[in-house]
């Protein structure tokens, strides 16, 4: 989070200081990569590139605070994942060759992604096995930072169904924690 | 939708059954969601770093579309990302039927015209052409910031990164937000020999581990790497209940000087000189005697992980 510097930076890049516009980019998109790395693993860097331009076409017209722009984004990140499950629900595709989904070549750098911060890329991982929707629910509370009611409206749900959902993945988190061997 | 978001073969969150659930209070959990980590019981200890690790420092691959991201700014400012000034939203381009359920409604001199259309072609023929225009738009600037060298670029440059400072979550998280300091990551060697793993004497058991998991970081396992082990990496795979746990099962069994000398934490051989996540419990060294590494659970750098435990530890 960027705090008490968000306005100024705001009215800066709608300014079109790019700087400024540089400093809400690197404060909010390992946030969005992380969730989305979540919630779709397979093109988080693809549907990042997406928001941010849709963020950068809605910038001007923006105005709220911090945690309405995280909201924004996060929101527009979420759509831009729908988006791209309805598409390809409606133009599905065939691989090539027959390989595993765990097979595909991936890029070279991703052994960087995983030394560059084990202890983050573990955490992911761990979250990648709960549940959906307790996972997205925990990235956005903890990786966006936002609250409840919040979230509950980006979801659809009601600010108690987002409250169970969350704490409901944070004991089966707990309980993964366990079962690898850590003292709770 | 239904939730349906589209899951990789590791992220599919079925799992099978995680063993005897854990009794969590809602305060804790609360306190866990907002950032109270400090408040967490320290019987919860290990959840609250893997939660602070969530919002860990940025990476150097988290921030390498940077410049992407510039270029896209520049264009907005320059007028090729055209900016409707209107509240953006994610579909554009939702183009209503020609014949709505309006047709039921025609009024009687509007029963006389053609069926064709309802309205006159030329205000048909605008419409479409704004729609058209703001479509061009649209996916030219997808495709020229996506081209950039973002996303379809084929290779990860190294790069180093400066100290960036910012974090996702207020400073009160026991993870700090110091941010990543002087990261730097070189090229995993190419055409290694296959790994060998040594399995020394004493304790078998752990001594495999750590030795997998040496191995295993020397080439950490991609799809497509070659030179890696399979059968090794199963087997860790076995060991640390799923792939997708591997890293934070070695996380755990690799001894607290592993890749260097001394009490400092340094990544393996070969990876540059950033520093691990470090244990929960390791003391600031004497005053002279290498890096700092923190107190309770962070070395200095902001980095902090799942911890340990008492369990273990070598």
């Amino acid at each position: 989070m960027v705090g008490e510097e968000f306005a100024a930076l705001l009215e800066a890049a709608r300014d079109n200081d790019e700087e400024a516009f540089s400093v809400l980019w690197r404060d909010a998109n390992p946030a969005l990569l992380r969730y989305l790395r979540v919630v779709a693993p397979d093109h988080a860097e693809d549907v990042a590139a997406e928001t941010w331009v849709q963020v950068l076409r809605g910038l001007r017209t923006f105005t709220g605070d911090e945690s309405s722009w995280r909201a924004w984004l996060f929101t527009t990140a979420r759509r831009r994942v729908l988006d791209q499950v309805r598409h390809r629900n409606r133009h599905p595709t065939e691989p090539l060759d027959d390989i595993s989904a765990g097979e595909v070549p991936r890029a070279p750098g991703a052994e960087q992604i995983a030394m560059d911060n084990i202890a983050t890329e573990a955490a992911i991982a761990l979250v990648s096995r709960l549940p959906e929707q307790q996972a997205e629910v925990i990235m956005l509370r903890v990786v966006a930072g936002l609250d409840t009611d919040v979230v509950a409206e980006m979801l659809g749900r009601s600010p108690g169904a987002v409250r169970v959902a969350a704490h409901r993945g944070l004991k089966r988190l707990a309980t993964l924690l366990s079962g690898a061997g850590v003292t709770l | 939708m239904g939730d349906g978001f589209p899951r990789g073969a590791w992220g599919d969150g079925a799992h099978g059954d995680p063993g005897p659930e854990v009794l969590l209070p809602a305060v804790t959990a609360e306190d866990l969601l907002n950032g109270h980590l400090l408040l967490v019981p320290e019987e919860f200890r290990p959840l609250a770093d893997t939660v602070a690790a969530l919002g860990g420092p940025p990476s150097a691959v988290e921030l390498r579309e940077e410049a992407q991201a510039r270029a896209a700014f520049r264009a907005l400012r320059s007028g090729t990302l055209d900016d409707p000034g209107v509240s953006s939203h994610t579909l554009p381009l939702e183009l209503r039927a020609a014949n709505g359920s309006s047709r039921s409604r025609r009024s009687a001199r509007a029963r006389h015209r053609s069926t064709g259309s309802t309205r006159p072609p030329s205000r048909r023929g605008a419409r479409l052409g704004f729609v058209s225009g703001v479509a061009a738009v649209v996916i030219a600037a997808v495709v020229g910031f996506a081209y950039a060298g973002g996303v379809f670029s084929a290779h990860v440059k190294t790069v180093n990164v400066a100290a960036s400072p910012s974090g996702v979550r207020p400073s009160d998280s026991a993870s700090g937000s110091a941010g990543v300091a002087g990261v730097s990551a070189s090229p995993t060697p190419a055409d290694q020999p296959t790994p060998t793993v040594d399995v020394g004497v004493g304790n078998a058991s752990a001594d495999r581990d750590q030795a997998l998991c040496r191995a295993w970081l020397k080439n950490p396992w991609w799809p497509g790497v070659k030179n890696w082990d399979h059968e090794d990496f199963n087997t860790l795979s076995a060991i640390a209940g799923g792939p997708q746990m591997v890293l934070f099962y070695c996380w755990k069994k690799l001894p607290r000087d592993y890749g260097g000398t001394g009490p400092a934490l340094h990544y393996p051989p070969g990876y540059g000189n950033g520093h691990w996540a470090s244990m929960p419990d390791i003391k600031p060294p004497a005053p002279g005697n290498g890096p700092a590494q923190g107190g309770d659970s962070g070395d200095g750098n902001g980095n902090s992980g799942p911890s340990a435990g008492t369990q273990g530890r070598h």
